[in-house]
């Protein structure tokens, strides 16, 4: 009996094993949307494609999704988007709609049977103040790569139009023949073929400018942008340069129905030329 | 049979916050499950079996859209067998067996290149359901044999261990990782340690 009773036990136990099993995820595409915009801007580009699956090489024009019926909304009126001469992207001429501050955009996409949605409130113009009150309006900044903590700046701009807004510095090398600046300050190379830099998201419109937020010396052009929610949580997935591997977080997707980004932000831009310190 | 309210879970990606909500989401939870627990304690050959069957799920509104999915650590089958046998006086034989159901894990099932203005983009990863697929199950057999003897004439002071860890040499896997700087992107098997003897020396004094 006590043999039998064992038996049995291990061999419901074998069952269950036997039974282990996986739940299996499988690729379905999606539609992604990335359009960004500006008060004062039109709507440049409004960029939809499928995912790709993970097994297959990434291609842009394999993914793109042509056809589609994109349009924006505001105030009431809805304007419908062109496709522009690259697959997948689609825009509205300034000379039809100029994006301005503190208006609603709804953004509705659709594919086949699919409807995909999103909205954005465009931040209210910002300006440049200053940079350091000391800082000459020629803005020469000095950069010592023996003491890359000692270039110690502060970019000022304003107004702060919600006590929740974030706000990034979006930095391009223009001129690349003044040569590359030091990567290596603090460890590894980062993103030392790249023109452009992103800050980090600030909660104050006085962003602290480092060091590493400039590949090359020479003019740079500082984008300073107030951002709206959309894309500070988009920035949290995709993070701060190409070595950053970050997940898509659903929590942090505001596109209905598909994935990406619909964005706004209000920027003022200021040269500045980075000079090596003697 | 347990419920379980309040948990939570990281936010992946925070950068502030002034409430728990800001930097963790909020959820529920149940489990229940059965263990077996079968012990030989008499005689030269000695040992237990312990076995579990357990399902766990968790229920949070912001993640998956609300789906109940396991947490990571959430094992259907867990068996654990070890028996000792004594040879004779010198020698004692010993094997244990670990069974486990394979940890649950989100697998990447697309990419999308996330531009943004003026900036060429980088490949996102986008999951399934969360923790909606298992690892492999983790299986091991150790063994090992001891010998006991005398040393500085006190009476059976000292042993001498001789084990072989996974003695199968399965390498079971730690976790998978992908990399998106490839094209396309690929997944990796990080896996455990292979068959790995080793000897010991244990002196009572």
């Amino acid at each position: 009996m006590k043999i039998a009773i064992v038996l049995f036990i291990i061999g419901t136990i074998g069952i269950f094993i036997g039974c282990d099993g996986a739940i299996e995820s499988q690729y379905s595409p999606q539609i992604v949307v990335e359009g960004f915009i500006y008060p004062g801007g039109g709507i440049d580009s409004v960029i939809l494609h499928y995912t790709t699956p993970f097994t297959q090489p990434y291609n842009d024009s394999v993914y793109a999704i042509t056809g589609a019926d994109v349009r924006v909304t505001v105030d009431g009126t809805e304007y419908s988007l062109t496709p522009a001469f690259r697959r997948g992207r689609y825009s509205l001429p300034i000379s039809t709609l100029v994006v301005q501050g503190g208006k609603t955009y709804l953004l509705t996409v659709r594919v086949n049977n699919q409807i995909v949605t999103a909205a954005t409130t465009v931040p209210m113009p910002i300006k440049y103040i200053n940079i350091d009150s000391s800082i000459p309006s020629s803005h020469i900044l000095l950069l010592d790569t023996n003491n890359a903590s000692s270039f110690s700046y502060t970019l000022v701009a304003g107004p702060v139009d919600q006590p929740w807004r974030r706000y990034m510095l979006q930095v391009t090398a223009l001129d690349t023949n003044y040569g590359k600046v030091a990567t290596n300050l603090f460890g590894p190379p980062v993103d030392t073929s790249a023109y452009v830099r992103y800050s980090f998201i600030q909660t104050a419109p006085k962003i602290i400018l480092y060091s590493r937020l400039f590949g090359w010396y020479g003019p740079n052009l500082m984008s300073f942008l107030a951002l709206d929610s959309n894309w500070v949580d988009y920035k949290r997935q995709v993070g701060y340069g190409q070595s950053a591997q970050i997940h898509y977080q659903s929590s942090l997707n505001h596109i209905n129905g598909g994935i990406g980004v619909w964005a706004s932000a209000a920027k003022d831009e200021v040269q500045v030329f980075i000079k090596p310190k003697p | 049979m347990k419920d379980y309210t309040n948990l939570v879970e990281l936010k992946p990606n925070v950068i502030g916050g002034s409430s728990l909500s800001d930097i963790f989401f909020l959820g529920n939870g149940f489990s229940y499950g059965v263990e077996f627990f079968l012990q030989k304690r008499i005689g030269d050959l000695t040992g237990w079996l312990g076995y579990t069957l357990a399902y766990t799920r968790r229920k949070f509104p912001d993640i998956d859209n609300g789906a109940t999915f396991p947490p990571i650590y959430d094992r259907r089958n867990d068996l654990n067998l070890v028996v000792t046998f004594r040879v004779n006086d010198r020698w004692t034989l010993g094997s244990t067996f670990v069974y486990a159901t394979g940890q649950a894990y989100s697998e990447t099932t697309a990419i999308y290149n996330a531009e943004e203005p003026d900036y060429s983009g980088k490949i996102v990863p986008i999951d399934g359901s969360k923790n909606g697929l298992r690892l492999e199950p983790y299986n091991r057999l150790d063994v090992s044999a001891t010998y006991s003897f005398s040393i500085f004439s006190e009476k059976r002071n000292a042993e001498l261990n001789f084990d072989i860890y996974n003695v199968y040499n399965h390498r079971n896997v730690w976790f998978r990782r992908i990399d998106t700087s490839t094209n396309p992107a690929t997944s990796e098997d990080v896996r455990l340690l292979p068959i790995l003897p080793t000897f010991g020396l244990e002196i009572q004094f």
